[in-house]
């Protein structure tokens, strides 16, 4: 194996890392706010580097994100505080 | 997946430079991920709306989910390789990877399995449980089992995409196309664990 070859795989271990870290953190310190935070770094480090949309064009990465995000917000901002209700 | 390794459109630039085979699974995955995203926003109205909610901790071996998580983010890692040793012409470490991804998914289904008998002998099932809301175990066993039943669709994707490629019928743009779905399968997990088992 080259040394660049053993290169493009290293970037995905470290991310590996980073991931149980942050999984371990989550688990031990339990703060919602930090969990929704854990979560979102989590998603952003599968997306954007294992699925490869960093990489692709912009209109293909926003394309995805925003429907997601879009979506996932209105369900929970306009969902949620009606189960509050009675 | 198919043999052509890039894209050829009869009618000018395919959009964002990708293969209608990507961008397919790419739309694939946003509703795949709308769904799940509804099924947890259900979850969190009904549990909003409850009066009380069973503590995780109580209910589930925390250890184990914990582990299973671990186990399915490796699984991540080691598809990821896959596809960059697929992209490198790699053999040897594509097909390697790709068999250590299907035995961590594997795992981390027999240990759902194993949490599943252990919750349905406390008298847990799809309309009961021994605990407040009866709406608890039938969000566990749908939400669960419909993220389960997608990892088992990914160990078959994943084993016939192996075996294609070791017979050379496979390309790696299959192999990246599969890891799409697999990482899919994870990134659902990770809101999953964190909505369900943490909060």
């Amino acid at each position: 194996m080259t040394a660049t070859s053993a290169a493009n795989y290293r970037g995905y271990w470290i991310a590996w890392l980073a991931l149980l870290v942050i999984t371990v953190v989550v688990v031990f310190v339990e703060v919602p706010l930090l969990l929704a935070f854990g979560m979102t770094v989590k998603a952003a480090i599968i997306v954007l580097l294992y699925m490869h949309l960093g990489g692709e064009r912009l209109g293909l990465t926003l394309s995805v994100l925003l429907a997601l995000f879009a979506t996932a917000l209105i369900l929970w901002l306009l969902i949620l505080p009606d189960g509050r209700m009675g | 997946m198919a043999q052509q390794a890039t894209a050829s459109w009869g009618g000018g630039a395919s959009p964002w430079g990708i293969s209608w085979q990507k961008m397919m699974m790419w739309w694939f995955i946003v509703t795949d991920g709308l769904l799940f995203a509804g099924f947890l926003a259900s979850y969190a109205f009904a549990r909003q709306a409850s009066p009380a909610w069973p503590k995780q901790a109580d209910v589930f071996n925390m250890k184990l989910i914990t582990l299973m998580t671990f186990i399915l983010i490796t699984s991540s890692a080691t598809m990821a390789t896959a596809v960059a040793a697929a992209r490198n012409g790699d053999r040897r470490l594509t097909l390697r990877f790709l068999l250590l991804t299907v035995v961590g998914g594997m795992v981390f289904l027999g240990m759902q399995a194993y949490e599943w008998t252990l919750f349905i002998r406390h008298g847990a099932t799809l309309t009961q449980n021994p605990w407040v809301p009866r709406a608890f175990s039938a969000y566990f066993f749908t939400i669960t089992g419909f993220h389960g039943t997608h990892v088992l669709i990914g160990l078959i994707v994943l084993a016939a995409v192996a075996w294609q490629y070791s017979r050379d019928r496979c390309t790696a743009d299959g192999i990246e196309l599969a890891g799409l779905y697999w990482h899919f399968v994870d990134l659902v997990w990770v809101f999953v664990f964190g909505c369900f088992y943490l909060v």
